[in-house]
């Protein structure tokens, strides 16, 4: 699973932008890579509270924890915009 | 779909040229630029310009549509920039042209309005000493 971090995700995460989730267990719900996420970089926990989540490019119709997720999907945590 | 993302300088007026059409009898042009605010003793040098490029231009695509459905027949082509974005350069530029001028003011200001809550771009600032950047005028 690759998980992709942009802009305040990056900068809590280390400057990391991209995880990749290869080994057992690979989460399997979003929750499940939420707290994932949050339990290695704890300073990304309000930066997920304030993000939208796409996966494989598409947003999630909600963002429900329980939405199911697979090892191959890519999953996009994205912070508030300021495009413009 | 005639929106995009490039990290290339944005020419307003080769934006605005796309957008005649025998029909059309107004054009609004929006063109964001980088301002030199200042940050603490700084001041903004560039900024740098991020996205999720897939999903971003689906939504400026998804954007576009909606602004025909409402004011159409239109010509839009909103472009903004990404990487690294100098101090009065253009970061983004929205031309709309319509038939009448009140449906090429509404459509421009209602994509640039939302491409700032909907499409997946973030900005980081770049500063350098206030002295250098503020005596220039």
């Amino acid at each position: 699973m690759k998980v992709l971090l942009f802009s305040l995700a990056r900068e809590a995460a280390d400057g990391r932008s991209v995880l990749n989730y290869v080994r057992t267990p690979v989460p399997a719900d979003l929750g499940e890579l939420l707290a994932r996420l949050e339990q290695e970089y704890p300073r990304l926990g309000p930066v997920l509270a304030r993000s939208r989540v796409a996966v494989n490019g598409e947003y999630l119709p909600s963002p429900d924890r329980r939405t199911k997720i697979a090892p191959k999907d890519e999953v996009a945590i994205l912070p508030p915009y300021s495009g413009g | 779909m005639t929106s995009r993302l490039t990290p290339n300088r944005i020419d307003p007026e080769a934006e605005r040229r796309g957008v005649e059409g025998p029909d059309l009898g107004g054009q609004a042009v929006f063109v964001g630029v980088v301002r030199r605010d200042p940050v603490g003793e700084t001041r903004v040098r560039a900024l740098r310009y991020e996205a999720y490029a897939p999903l971003a231009r689906r939504e400026l695509d998804r954007l576009e549509k909606e602004a025909q459905a409402r004011w159409g027949p239109l010509r839009v082509r909103i472009v903004h920039r990404v990487g690294r974005v100098p101090v009065g350069e253009a970061s983004v530029v929205v031309a709309v042209g319509a038939p009448h001028r009140a449906q090429a003011f509404d459509a421009c200001r209602y994509l640039i309005d939302r491409l700032k809550d909907e499409v997946p771009i973030w900005k980081s600032e770049e500063t350098g000493p206030a002295a250098r950047s503020g005596s220039r005028r």
